[in-house]
């Protein structure tokens, strides 16, 4: 090979890792343990010794549209067996930040959510408007909500001022979801362009949804085996709330339209009520076992601010939307509107900044699998040399 | 005995033997302490040695010979320094001489072992044969005279002793404390090998035919378990296809952070050891790095022109069982990045130098680092330290080392420094 190898070495990308999770990134002598003890990787060009090396040099470009780095589901063997200590499982995850980082549109809105002070502000905007619209709505009648009984929730925030609020938010989070997808999508097409050996698209997306759905990758991973059962939990869990939650918003429509339907709140042993509730323990069972896992680990693997914040928001919407619940029951009112407002805060992060927060890896991580089957990354063996 | 101080040199490999002589020969008085029954340490149970590769007979033999003409040594074997306490000029020293049953009549002529019913795991050869309980500790033993495995004895035996014509063998032989007093201390304890077993993944211990680079040196010397036939140890099938394990232990936080500077080119050589019996073999070397500090670059040259001779950028991180007495082991290619499973006969891996006193009984007056070396600027003024004992080097390193070190002890003895 002659001829000249121009490397564009991006040092504030190396600056980033560094501060959001991949500090030891540097003590890396590229002996490539990482990538012999990883059970995911494919045996042909393996990860992650070559995004270790290429986290060094700040190969932005090369790395932002690297499918491997999802390939990765964070097993950690790599971190537990390197002899160096530079943790490659942490340098993964923070490679996923940056990426989500780097394709995420606004920008603006991804950088805050990697910061203190910028989540502060991703807070204070729903804090702001939707206490405003709560204001607005009641100051009329003297919050006679807070002394209405039985408790209901549309009192304070009718259901057609919650979706006023939330479907917006929502699409803009699609959109923003699209934009930050087809610019990644375009950068995994240039740096692998499809070979003979890939499947045709639906055959890579079956192939992918059912590798997701049946975690089977997770069950590949030795050290955080058990990261597998918590994973599902919460991923089946919030499935489940996001069914729940669409069904009861077209419940009310359907009842606004004239149907004959149940009306809400539902009732306790009303089908899509006890889905919600199972959902929900599903969910809060498997963060707990994530943040508990997570601090065992702690000496071994870094967590940034950017697992935290995802972590300590999905925590807070389930436990607010329990205990929603809970003070309903229970007659608390001024508990359970406080409760309500504070679920429909985390609801509103978790929506809006769905593609900018680590919340996006469940959009840019399925597309990462689909275009690895759809490209042909191999796994085949090679025995001879 | 010479009006001044004496040295005390811990340690009878080829850094303690050096240190003794050079002190010696110059007209010092030396006591030269050795744990084990026999000087030589690690150097006698190389099959070659560097710099030029010669077996260790010829380095050991002429420093054994300067050795018995020189009447300012005193040699303890099977000995252990215990306490050195006090202050350059004048420390004092304790010493355990623990008995060997066998006297200084011994002549040598094996009619002990000949009678001799009860067996032992032969340490020398790396536990890979046995010996007699009573024996000789290798051919070239200094003392040259055979010593007995207590506990390996079958109980109320006395066969050797009436099988000895000379008298030698004393079953009662007892324990013995000496106290000296010395003027300086050199302390070359030198290495043992790490321990494989700590390595998981690796397969030593669990996997057969995975060795280390010790029994590598036995398997390959004309005195070691198989009369010097590269043979692998599950089946004794002559070694057609081989895989080097480089920095096994070595440069790795979670067992030797350093690198022993010495197994790279311990592993080129004994490429060379089974290239010379079978020029057919595949030999593979499986390295983070090659490093063959100071001027042994021409025989990295060497080793890797050979056509056999397949060396791979990538550590190997698993090693398991393959078929028939395989061992398939997996490591990437990071040149052409790939992973490979190389299935074949057998795999060396190639362990570091831990320091001897690293886990033992320590020696009070010794200070270690947190690697367990001997670093000199630990130490209290007139205890010195050399060779592997101070940082892991080679034989060559080691016997310059010796021969500076030698001389601060005497500076330090005749009160110059």
């Amino acid at each position: 090979m002659t001829g000249r190898v121009t490397v564009n070495a991006d040092l504030s990308f190396v600056e980033g890792l560094m501060q959001h999770g991949g500090a030891d990134l540097k003590t890396c002598y590229q002996c490539s343990t990482c990538t012999v003890v990883c059970p995911l990787t494919p045996d042909e060009l393996p990860f992650p010794r070559k995004e270790m090396l290429s986290a060094q040099w700040g190969l932005r470009d090369k790395l932002v549209k690297n499918m491997d780095l999802w390939l990765c589901h964070n097993c950690n063997d790599c971190t537990e067996q390197c002899p160096r200590g530079a943790k490659p499982g942490d340098v993964m995850a923070a490679l996923r930040s940056q990426t989500i980082e780097h394709f995420s549109y606004p920008a603006v809105i991804s950088r805050a959510a990697k910061t203190l002070n910028g989540n502060a502000v991703l807070f204070l905007i729903p804090m702001v408007l939707i206490a405003v619209v709560i204001t607005l709505l009641n100051i009329g009648d003297g919050f006679a909500f807070l002394s209405a009984k039985p408790i209901v929730y549309a009192n304070m925030l009718s259901v057609s001022i919650v979706d006023m609020l939330f479907v917006p938010a929502g699409l803009f989070a699609a959109f923003n979801a699209y934009k930050g997808l087809s610019n990644f999508i375009g950068g995994l097409k240039a740096q692998y362009p499809p070979t003979d050996g890939g499947e045709s698209l639906p055959a890579a997306v079956r192939g992918a949804v059912k590798d997701v759905l049946s975690h089977i990758e997770f069950k590949k991973c030795g050290t955080n085996k058990s990261r597998n059962v918590a994973h599902m939990l919460m991923m089946y869990g919030f499935i489940g709330l996001f069914i729940t939650t669409n069904a009861v918003m077209i419940l009310h429509y359907l009842k606004e339209f004239g149907f004959d339907v149940q009306e809400t709140p539902l009732p306790f042993f009303h089908p899509v009520k006890i889905l919600a509730n199972v959902s929900a323990l599903a969910a809060f069972s498997g963060i707990y076992f994530i943040v508990r896992e997570r601090v065992k680990n702690s000496a071994t693997s870094v967590l940034s601010l950017f697992d935290w914040m995802f972590i300590g928001n999905m925590f807070l919407v389930i436990m607010t939307g329990i205990l929603c619940q809970v003070f309903r029951v229970s007659d608390q009112a001024n508990l359970a509107f406080f409760t309500y407002y504070i679920h429909l805060v985390m609801v509103f992060y978790m929506v809006a900044y769905a593609s900018q927060t680590k919340f996006g890896h469940i959009f840019y991580r399925p597309a990462a699998l689909i275009y690895a089957r759809y490209s042909g990354r191999n796994k085949e063996i090679i025995r001879d040399l | 005995m010479n009006e001044q101080g004496k040295i005390l040199v811990i340690g009878g490999g080829i850094s303690g033997i050096t240190t003794a002589l050079e002190a010696s020969e110059v007209g010092r008085d030396v006591v030269l302490v050795e744990r084990s029954p026999t000087l030589g340490g690690r150097v006698s149970r190389f099959h070659q040695y560097f710099p030029k590769l010669c077996p260790p007979t010829c380095g050991l033999e002429i420093n054994y010979k300067r050795l018995r003409a020189n009447p300012h040594v005193q040699v303890y074997t099977n000995s252990k320094v215990l306490d050195v306490s006090g202050a350059a000029g004048s420390f004092k020293v304790k010493i355990r001489k623990d008995p060997t049953f066998v006297n200084e009549k011994c002549v040598g002529c094996d009619h002990c072992t000949e009678v001799c019913p009860s067996e032992r795991s032969n340490d020398f050869n790396a536990g890979m044969d046995k010996t007699k309980a009573i024996f000789l500790p290798n051919k070239m033993a200094y003392p040259p005279r055979y010593v007995i495995d207590r506990p390996a004895c079958e109980p109320g035996c006395s066969k050797c002793v009436d099988a000895c014509k000379y008298g030698a063998v004393d079953l009662e032989m007892k324990t013995q404390e000496i106290e000296l007093e010395v003027a300086s201390v050199v302390v070359a304890t030198g290495w043992k090998p790490y321990n494989a077993s700590k390595l998981t993944n690796m397969g030593f211990s669990t996997v057969p035919n995975v060795i280390n680079n010790i029994m590598m040196e036995r398997i390959a010397s004309v005195s070691g378990p198989t009369k010097g036939q590269i043979l692998r140890p599950s089946d004794q099938k002559p070694v057609e296809s081989i895989v080097f394990v480089q920095c096994a232990g070595s440069r790795d936080e979670n067992h030797l952070p350093y690198c022993s500077s010495i197994c790279c080119l311990g592993s080129l050589k004994h490429a060379k050891y089974v290239l010379e019996q079978n020029p057919e073999a595949k030999v593979h070397i499986f390295y983070i790095d090659i490093r063959t500090p100071g001027k042994y670059e021409d025989f990295v040259r060497k080793v890797q022109a050979e056509p056999n001779v397949n060396m791979i950028k990538g550590k190997v991180a698993k090693i398991v069982a393959g078929k028939d007495g395989g061992v398939v082991v997996e490591a990437e290619d990071i040149i052409r990045q790939r992973k490979v499973h190389l299935d074949v006969d057998m795999v060396v891996l190639a362990t570091g130098m831990e320091p001897s006193l690293k886990g033992q009984t320590q020696i009070a007056g010794i200070n270690l680092d947190e690697d367990g070396f001997v670093p000199a600027e630990l130490q209290q003024k007139g205890i010195f330290s050399t060779g592997v004992a101070k940082r892991p080097v080679d034989v060559n390193s080691s016997i310059q080392d010796s021969t500076g070190t030698a001389l601060k002890a005497i500076q330090t003895a005749l009160g110059v420094s």
